[in-house]
């Protein structure tokens, strides 16, 4: 039903009157209509600018949404090229520079610790182990590497005993196996200076680990709002982890050299072995925490410390397969492996770079 | 009477807007009923404005009861619910398609579908953001025979979909669906103070339990938030998506309520448009506090004709045309003045007043009696509660005649203030004004100056029209738009529902003998000693 036609007289003012009323409406609203999804959504629009049924009867309407419906039927849709504005993403402030350093605290504590040993012997230990576990703690709270909501348990009693394994693995074995070293293992002390290189390399690690994480998540985040649908994503999200893998164990690497050469043990492929597996291991578990799949992470490295503990229980009865100094490195290798090959899957997920990660771990929902 | 009262975004959290304040005197006004409060959406956070009285039992939020996945809930039902959500999906992407009526059925099927078992495992929000739920969204925009726009839809689109309607169905998996449950199960009434979600947890108590619905909407929610996702700069997938979403849910929502009370005509009119019945609608107009005490002061006697504008200085108010009219009304009367008696308005609008004063200053030049008196000019633009104008019947009182020149409005509170006051009125038509004046004062189009000034210069001259005009006003106004009118509509309301649905009793599996007696659903505790109702009869 239109409205009956207005007499002429009311139309005195304009000039003249166009032959399509609407469409002068339509320029007049182009920004609303232009833009508009639903009939609804110009309706609601133009009664915000105070058109109310009476004018819509003056466009032969009988109300609002007839109009808003011509309206909407009449203007071409949004423009079907959408140009995406390269928009800052909300959550990923940039990584000040102090806080990636605060990283490195407790490979500082662990290296002065082994200066000041040297002078003061191993009591010094007695004051920097809790230290640098309360570091570790701190950084591990915020920051880059903080994990969403609760953590899957076990995971710190895992990394400790990796951490103990890399340190006294090798002594333990060689001397459970076999009995002519064991005075020779005595004699060496608390540590080797090959173990305490490597504890100092591993408790720096943090740093390089806090900027590699944050790289990788910024960039990652980056791509969501370029890519055209979730498997460009995971195809522009995949070479990123493995870049970023890889130069967290440059960087590791590196770090195990300078160590090792520092302390005045032999730098050797074979003595770097193990402690770049078990960092590497380490890195890349922490990173699935961060982004919500803990508990793989935890089983991961719970896996990698059943390996050296069944090592170590076969010692003693000439078992072994390997050289107790390759122990650390396959275990941690192996684990490190798998769980990289894990990340590559669920890391080049959409939901894994969502901001509000849920309290329940994301293993609850998709295993 | 246990009656659910579903809010969103306001009651008892936020003061900001009318609402807020409409249910807290709804809840102490009713003190009869017991009220639960079920706060859906921007709940728990910050303090609570109100404080409650003592027949609201409980209030509670989705928020402070963060569903957790069952751990062993089982990899079929997940897929299952998967597989519902991707229905709810591909109904979303073919709305702008089909009509929205066409595709109602299957809104509710897969809506009810994703509800039955978000009740049994809870942990649907971890569901809705996980990457199935992403891939089963970006497989709905890409499929055959949806909209072009959906299809441009990329992976930010479709995350900050996922997440409103995440945000949305949150209270599917809210604990309150328990059919030997303290909550939902026992009320005898869900109201519904917005038809927006909030209405989510009626539908499903409507469902699951048999509960009757009312749904009150005083702004029309879809309305609200069509306005509010274009505000927030959300892209055009987004947008149709959840304006698939919001349309299809409200009208499930008026389809599935026993009762609709819309406040105004204009939510009438949003709310017919999306499906509702007009059997079952009943406009309840708003209720406003205080109007039995503002006085109607008589005219002052021979003072110069005055207009007086009372309001929020605002650029909706159109004080530029009100200005303009009184230019033509001076040519008719020469001694006529105008009043601009203004609160500040929202930020941003001192720049307007401004402008208003300089346009008064240019129009009308600074007037005396005589050669050694100084003058004044004829527009004065004064303070609410400035010393003359201390209280609003004061300043209603100030004038012969109310103007207001709006040229966008709700439903105007200044108008219904005035019409207490016994003034006979002048208003453009705009809004809900045709219906809150009803013939006791003269409307005029907006934005037409000479019209509103006729109609005020025609008012001037004829006292005894006036007078008849704001006696009728007052009447009306007192009649229509008090608290207590307000009140008994949603008493009468309450009582015809739950008389007319036997609520719960085919619900409960094993029916008790008298485990729900016709006592229960006397308004007011039976066991109390002396119901206020008792009083009255």
């Amino acid at each position: 039903m239109s409205a009956p036609p207005r007499p002429r007289t009311e139309n005195r003012s304009r000039t003249r009157g166009p032959a399509d009323p609407v469409r002068e409406l339509m320029h007049r609203h182009a920004a609303l209509c232009a833009n508009a999804v639903d009939p609804l959504e110009i309706a609601a629009g133009l009664e915000a600018q105070g058109l109310t049924d009476r004018v819509a009867g003056r466009f032969r309407h009988r109300d609002v949404f007839g109009l808003a419906e011509e309206l909407y039927a009449r203007v071409p849709g949004p423009p079907s090229t959408v140009v995406r504005p390269p928009q800052a993403v909300p959550g990923a402030a940039p990584a000040q520079a102090p806080r990636i350093a605060l990283h490195l605290l407790p490979g500082g504590i662990c290296a002065i610790a082994a200066l000041l040993a040297r002078v003061w012997g191993p009591a010094v230990c007695v004051v920097a182990v809790p230290l640098t576990l309360a570091a570790l703690l701190t950084i591990l709270r915020a920051g880059p590497l903080r994990a969403p909501g609760r953590l899957a348990t076990g995971g710190a009693l895992w990394t400790c005993w990796l951490l103990g394994f890399a340190v006294y693995g090798e002594r333990t074995m060689t001397a459970l196996a076999g009995g002519q070293e064991r005075v020779h293992a005595h004699a060496q002390g608390l540590f080797t200076p090959a173990s305490t290189a490597a504890l100092v390399a591993i408790t720096l690690a943090p740093g390089p680990a806090a900027w590699c994480a944050h790289r990788f998540a910024v960039r990652a985040r980056a791509h969501l709002a370029p890519s055209r649908g979730l498997k460009d994503f995971a195809g522009a999200v995949r070479p990123l982890l493995a870049g970023t893998l890889g130069l967290f164990l440059l960087a590791q690497v590196a770090l195990l050299s300078a160590a090792f050469a520092a302390a005045g043990a032999p730098v050797t492929p074979a003595a770097l072995a193990g402690p770049a597996a078990l960092g590497l291991l380490l890195f890349t578990a922490r990173l699935l925490t961060v982004h919500g799949y803990a508990r793989v992470a935890v089983a991961a490295t719970g896996t990698a410390c059943a390996a050296e503990g069944i090592a170590l229980v076969a010692a003693p009865f000439h078992r072994l397969v390997l050289d107790p100094a390759a122990v650390t490195a396959v275990a941690c290798g192996c684990a490190a492996l798998v769980l990289g090959a894990y990340a590559l899957g669920v890391l080049a997920r959409v939901s894994a770079h969502t901001h509000t990660h849920t309290h329940s771990s994301h293993q609850d929902l998709e295993q | 009477m246990r009656i659910a009262l579903l809010t969103e975004g306001g009651y008892p959290y936020a003061r900001g807007d009318a609402g807020g304040a409409w249910c807290d005197r709804l809840v102490r006004g009713l003190s009869g009923h017991d009220f639960e409060v079920y706060a859906l959406g921007g709940g728990g956070r910050g303090g609570r404005p109100f404080e409650l009285p003592p027949n609201v039992t409980r209030v509670r939020t989705p928020e402070e009861e963060t569903p957790h996945a069952h751990a062993a809930q089982a990899g079929r039902r997940r897929s299952l619910a998967i597989e519902r959500f991707e229905e709810l999906a591909g109904v979303l992407a073919e709305c702008g398609a089909e009509a929205a009526g066409a595709l109602a059925d299957r809104f509710a099927t897969a809506l009810y579908g994703l509800a039955d078992l978000a009740r049994e495992d809870g942990g649907l929000p971890g569901l809705l953001r996980s990457e199935p739920a992403l891939r089963a969204l970006e497989d709905a925009c890409r499929a055959q025979g949806v909209r072009p726009l959906l299809g441009e839809a990329g992976v930010q689109d479709v995350l900050t979909a996922a997440g409103l309607l995440e945000r949305a169905l949150r209270s599917l998996s809210a604990p309150w669906y328990d059919p030997y449950g303290e909550e939902l199960a026992v009320a005898d009434l869900c109201h519904a103070v917005s038809g927006g979600t909030a209405v989510l947890p009626g539908l499903l108590a409507k469902r699951f339990f048999g509960t009757p619905l009312l749904v009150t909407e005083y702004g029309v929610r879809l309305r609200e938030t069509l306005l509010a996702h274009r505000a927030a700069g959300y892209s055009a997938p987004v947008r149709a998506l959840l304006a698939a979403f919001h349309r299809l849910l409200a009208g499930e929502a008026y389809r599935q309520a026993a009762l609709v009370t819309p406040g105004s005509t204009h939510a009438r009119r949003w709310q017919e448009r999306c499906g509702a019945d007009r059997s079952r609608i009943r406009t309840i107009h708003p209720g406003y506090p205080g109007l039995e005490s503002l006085a109607a002061p008589p005219e002052s006697e021979g003072g110069d004709p005055t207009l007086v504008w009372v309001g929020r200085i605002d650029p909706a108010k159109d004080l530029i045309a009100l200005l303009h009219a009184f230019a033509a009304v001076r040519r008719q009367e020469p001694g006529a003045r105008l009043r601009v008696i203004g609160a500040p308005g929202p930020a941003g609008s001192a720049g307007y007043l401004a402008h208003c004063r300089g346009l008064a200053a240019q129009l009308f030049p600074d007037e005396a009696a005589n050669a050694v008196s100084v003058g004044e000019n004829p527009v004065s633009f004064e303070e609410l509660g400035a010393p003359g104008v201390q209280e609003l019947s004061e300043a209603y009182a100030a004038g012969d005649v109310v103007v207001l020149s709006s040229i966008v409005e709700g439903f105007p509170v200044t108008l219904v203030e005035a019409m207490a006051c016994g003034r006979a009125t002048v208003s453009t038509d705009v809004g809900a004004v045709r219906e809150v004046i009803g013939g006791t004062g003269l409307v005029v189009p907006p934005r037409n100056p000479r019209a509103l000034a006729e109609a005020c210069v025609a008012l001037l001259r004829d006292p005894e029209r006036r007078q008849r005009l704001g006696a009728a006003a007052r009447e009306r106004a007192l009649e229509l738009f008090t608290v207590e009118q307000n009140l008994t509509a949603f008493r009468e309301a309450y009582l015809d529902l739950v008389a007319h649905h036997a609520a719960a009793a085919a619900a409960v599996p094993e029916p008790v003998p008298f485990g729900c007696p016709a006592e229960a659903r006397v308004p007011g505790r039976w066991t109390a000693p002396a119901p206020a109702w008792a009083d009255l009869a």
